[in-house]
Order: C-alpha cells, then structure tokens, then sequence
C-alpha cells in the first residue's frame, strides 16, 4: 500500500471501521512507515479532541423553554416555523388569497427585516396579520428558489411521490360519512403532508422494505432477512368540526385495525379545542392510516420518525446466543450460570418489546377545533 | 431505558401534557441545545434547530416507544430537522460568513464579522478545541454534520444515514472526504498561526496540531 492510499485510510483505520486485508494493510505499513504513523497520531489526536468537544455541554438561551412552550399551548401557525420539513406549505386554496397572502407577507418581512428579529440569512418565513386562523398563511422557505409566481401548487406537487396512495386517499374520501367542511383544503393539502421528509428517499424505499418483510418467517434466525422498523408519525390537524372528525377518524382506524385512544387537552384562551388521538395500527398498514388521516383536515405540521432497527436487532441477538452457548458450558448450580441467565432474560425481553414494537405502528394526531 | 422520572414524564407527555413537557425540557434542553451548537456551529441557527426540535419531539413523543435512549431519539429529529435544512440552504447557494472567496488570486480566507459571542470564544480556554473548532466551521454544513455525528457522538455509518436521509455509502464518502478536508484545514489554521505567532504554535500541552 502507498503512503497516500494509507494516509486516506487512517481516520476510518483509527476509528476502528476498517476491516480485514485493508486493516492488515494499513496496520502493517504503518509499523514500517514513521511519517504514516506520525499522521496516524495526530489524527488520533484530533479524534480525542472531537470526541471531548462532544461532552461539552453548552447552556440553552433562557427563551428557549419558552417559546417552545408558547408554540406548543398556543394555537400555533406553521408561519412561526423556521425549520421546515423541506417543502413550502401553503394554507391557502385559491389564487386570489395566494396573491393576498404574498402581499401581506410582503408587508411582514419589511416589517421584520427593520425589526431585525427574523430569520432573514438563509429562508424567510412570514405570515399575514391577523386572525391566524382564517388568514393566509405563506411559508417560503428561500426566494431563490422559487418565483414568486410559481410558489401555487408546483412544490406540493413535487412531494407527490406515492401517486398511487394519493388516488387512493381521494378515492376513499367520497365514501368518507360527514367529511369535515375544510376538505377542500385538506386536498390540495396530500401532497405536502404525506411526505413529511424527503420524497424520494422516503417513499420510494419504504414499500420496498415492506415487500421484504412477507416472505419472512416469525422465527428466530440470527441472520435477519427483514428488516425491523418502528413506525411512529405525527399529524398536526386543524378541523372545523371535532365531532364530525371524530367519526370520519374512527371510520379510517376501524378499515385498517387500528386502536385508537383520544386525550382532551382543553381549550386555549381564544376558544381553541385541543385534543390528541393516538392510533395503534399493524406496521403494514402504517403508511395507509397516516395518509388518510392526513387528508381530514388542514394540515399544520406532520413527521414521521420511523426507525430502522435491524442492526441492533441482529447484534442483540447474536449476544444472546453467544450467552446461550456459554451458558450451556456452565454447572446450573454456579454463580456464573445465575448471573448469565439473569442477562439472558434482559436480552430477550429487550428483544421481545422491539418485536412488539416494529410490529405496531403509532399515529398521533393531534387535533385543533372550535371549542364548545 | 433512560432515568425513571425521564420515564414518567415520558408517559405523561405522551398523554400530552404540557407541564411535564416543560420539566422534561428543563431536564434536556442544555443537552439538545450544545447537539444544536455543534451540527449548526453558531448560536443564532442552533436556537431556531433546538427550538423547532423541541417542538416536533413534542408531537412525535406519542410515537416513543422506548425503543432507543430518549435522547438519542430525540438527537435524531433534530438531525433530520438540520439535514432538511441543509438540503433547502444547498439550493439557495448561500454562502456560509467566512466560506473562502475564489479568485484569480487563490483563495482567499475572510474572518466572520462578529466573533463576540461565537462559541469558538467559549472554548479559547482550551486552545486545541479552539482550532478544531475553527478548522470544522470551514467544512461545508454537509461535511461537518458528518463528522459532528460521527467523531463526536459516536453515531455509526448507519445510523448516520439513517438520521440524514441517505444511503450508508454517501455517507461513507461524506465522511471520508470531510476527514480529509478537516485534516488539510486544520493544517493550513496551524500554519497560518506559526507564521504569525511561532512560538504559540505548540500548545501548552506540548502537542502538536496538524503540523507535519
């Protein structure tokens, strides 16, 4: 091996990713090669560094804890938002309110670009004043990425990767009984809120893992030819009417085998209903449930956190067979054996809980109406 | 997993209290804030990241089911929040403040405008962590992510990919090519320093950083 070849591979060689005839590789000329090894300790040296810098903890701005507790209680506009979830969601549905909407934000942004306090540098997020419920709500993300005539329906489009979920979604809204009165809004809605990361990556991989999972078998086998995912997600609603919603909600859970548990979480000051429904759905109706649920009102906010379990599945099992084996070895009367077989128990019902787990996917909805 | 009281106020949250939100906060928020710190490199972005993420734990907590350490679930939506983030600032182009500027000459190294509060003061204390610091703020946002998870938090190339969106081999290269590129950064911060201040060169510590 070459010193430049070696000197490429010593970070991922120190950070101990490299495997077989490549470590050997390395390892061997560095013991030969002084100037090699002295790179080696210097990166070794810049690792330590990182490493410590990670266990730095800096204090939180003092208003942190607050904002984020008055966005929370608040009934929030997702024009505060600053982050976003990478597209521009619009709240609007007709041209003429578009036009309105750009207008006023037009008039926010000088008004906060002499109040310095918004966030100019990178994105720009604006409202319209006023009622936050019934105005126009503009949220760009950048101007140079869009022309100021195109913000309509064109980026909502482009988060249309599932075109035959979303048939689906509005096939099924006509047999929907009692549809809450801003669907409307709700559909031109779908294609923003049924991505909620990034459209390509996302939607194009998870059917794909699904097709895996059937031909599994529920078994045992240390090699995992599945993959294991916790589905969680979030949908963020606001609806013109809570008990008509309700009924529309539950007729979605009861299609796909869904559980469902609902928390009042009281009104806000203006008058704002809040309440939470948390749906337990069998993983491979995941998707189905959410994006139907998506479609029954105006989306605020959504995210789904699915997370891929697999390797620390497989490498917890491999631990528990190693334990086993060892096990086996040990006298039953011996400390030794009580101790691994307590370990044992761990791992199995840590193994268990990730079963029961990627096996149901949760849905949380959280809801916002007129109150009573 | 996790602490008992984080526990409890895990389930209460998840029935959408508000109050234990804020007692859980009060118990994380330093640590999702210096995670913030460290992906964005500045004050200004890590507030507008901790808070957002704040926010979206909030609403996705119904969804934890203990499946990893809270704070390493927490950690990964805000690292989706950012990689977002960074996606949306790579297509408007912008320059980071102290981005090199290309000309006919070379390149040319410009000094952010204000360093009062950056937290590369905060850690002058410790000169080493100051540099590399200062070598990791002249990566792209993409390439520091990548190492931040990685060197830093201990993140493995998977679950790297995993909070970022991509696939294990992006990240591979990501990762390699930044290591490179914070190596030949942190190198040319040491020389430069050398050239004005010889003797400071060397760290109270003896050690040497990133000079040949």
């Amino acid at each position: 091996m070459t010193c430049s070849k070696v000197r490429e591979l010593i970070p991922a060689y120190s950070g101990g990713e490299l495997e077989g005839r490549e470590y050997k590789e390395v390892k061997n000329h560095i013991a030969v090669c002084p100037s090699c090894a002295q790179e080696l300790m210097e990166w070794q040296n810049i690792q330590a560094v990182l490493r410590e810098m990670g266990d730095l903890e800096f204090t939180a701005p003092p208003d942190l804890q607050a904002n984020v507790l008055s966005r929370i209680t608040q009934s929030d506009s997702p024009a505060e938002k600053r982050f976003g979830n990478g597209f521009i969601r619009l709240a609007i549905n007709s041209s003429t309110r578009l036009k309105m909407g750009i207008a006023a934000a037009a008039a926010v942004l000088v008004m906060a670009a002499s109040a310095g306090g918004l966030w100019l540098q990178n994105g720009v997020t604006v409202a319209s004043s006023g009622d936050s419920h019934k105005s126009p709500v503009v949220h760009r993300q950048n101007q140079e990425e869009n022309e100021p005539g195109t913000i309509t329906g064109t980026i909502n489009k482009e988060g249309t990767g599932t075109d035959t979920e979303q048939d689906d979604v509005k096939g099924t809204d006509s047999n929907k009984p009692a549809a809450p009165a801003d669907q409307g809004d709700a559909a031109e809605q779908t294609g923003d809120s049924k991505n909620p990361k990034d459209p390509e990556k996302q939607d194009s991989s998870k059917p794909a893992k699904q097709q895996q999972k059937n031909p599994e078998k529920p078994s045992d086998v240390v090699l995992l030819s599945s993959e294991k995912i916790i589905h969680s997600g979030y949908i963020k609603l606001r609806v013109a009417n809570l008990d008509s919603l309700h009924e529309a909600a539950y007729a979605i859970a009861s299609k796909y085998e869904a559980t469902s548990q609902i928390q009042n979480l009281g009104q806000t000051d203006s008058g704002v209903a809040k309440e939470l429904i948390k749906f337990n759905v069998p993983s491979a109706s995941f998707n189905k449930l959410y994006n139907d649920l998506s479609a029954l009102g105006q989306v605020i906010d959504t995210g789904t956190t699915d997370e891929n379990i697999t390797e620390r599945y497989r490498q917890t099992m491999v631990q528990l067979y190693d334990l086993k084996a060892q096990r086996q070895e040990l006298d039953k009367d011996s400390t030794e054996y009580k101790e691994l077989s307590g370990k044992i128990t761990i791992l199995e019902a840590q193994l268990r809980d990730w079963d029961q787990a990627a096996g149901i996917g949760v849905v949380a909805l959280w809801l916002e109406g007129p109150g009573t | 997993m996790g602490e008992v009281s984080t526990d409890i106020l895990i389930r209460r949250c998840q029935e959408g209290s508000v109050e234990a939100f804020s007692e859980l906060m009060a118990m994380y928020q330093n640590k999702v804030y210096s995670f913030c710190l460290h992906l964005t490199g500045n004050h200004e972005d890590a507030q507008d990241l901790a808070q957002e993420g704040f926010i979206r734990i909030y609403h996705a907590l119904p969804g934890f089911r203990n499946q990893s350490a809270f704070t390493t679930w927490a950690y990964r939506i805000v690292a989706n929040l950012w990689s977002n983030e960074i996606r949306k600032r790579k297509k408007t182009l912008t320059v980071p403040l102290d981005a090199p500027i290309h000309t006919k000459e070379g390149e040319i190294q410009r000094t952010p405008p204000d360093l009062v509060h950056s937290p590369e003061e905060e850690l002058e204390a410790k000169e080493e962590r100051a540099l590399v610091w200062k070598a990791l703020q002249l990566l792209s946002e993409e390439q520091r992510t990548a190492i931040v998870l990685r060197e830093m938090y201990g993140y493995t190339y998977d679950e790297i990919a995993a909070s970022l969106n991509c696939t294990t081999g992006t990240i591979k290269s990501r990762l390699n090519r930044a290591r490179q590129n914070l190596t030949k950064k942190l190198r040319e911060i040491t020389q430069n320093d050398s050239k004005e201040k010889p003797v400071e060169a060397v760290t109270k510590t003896g050690k040497r950083v990133g000079l040949l």
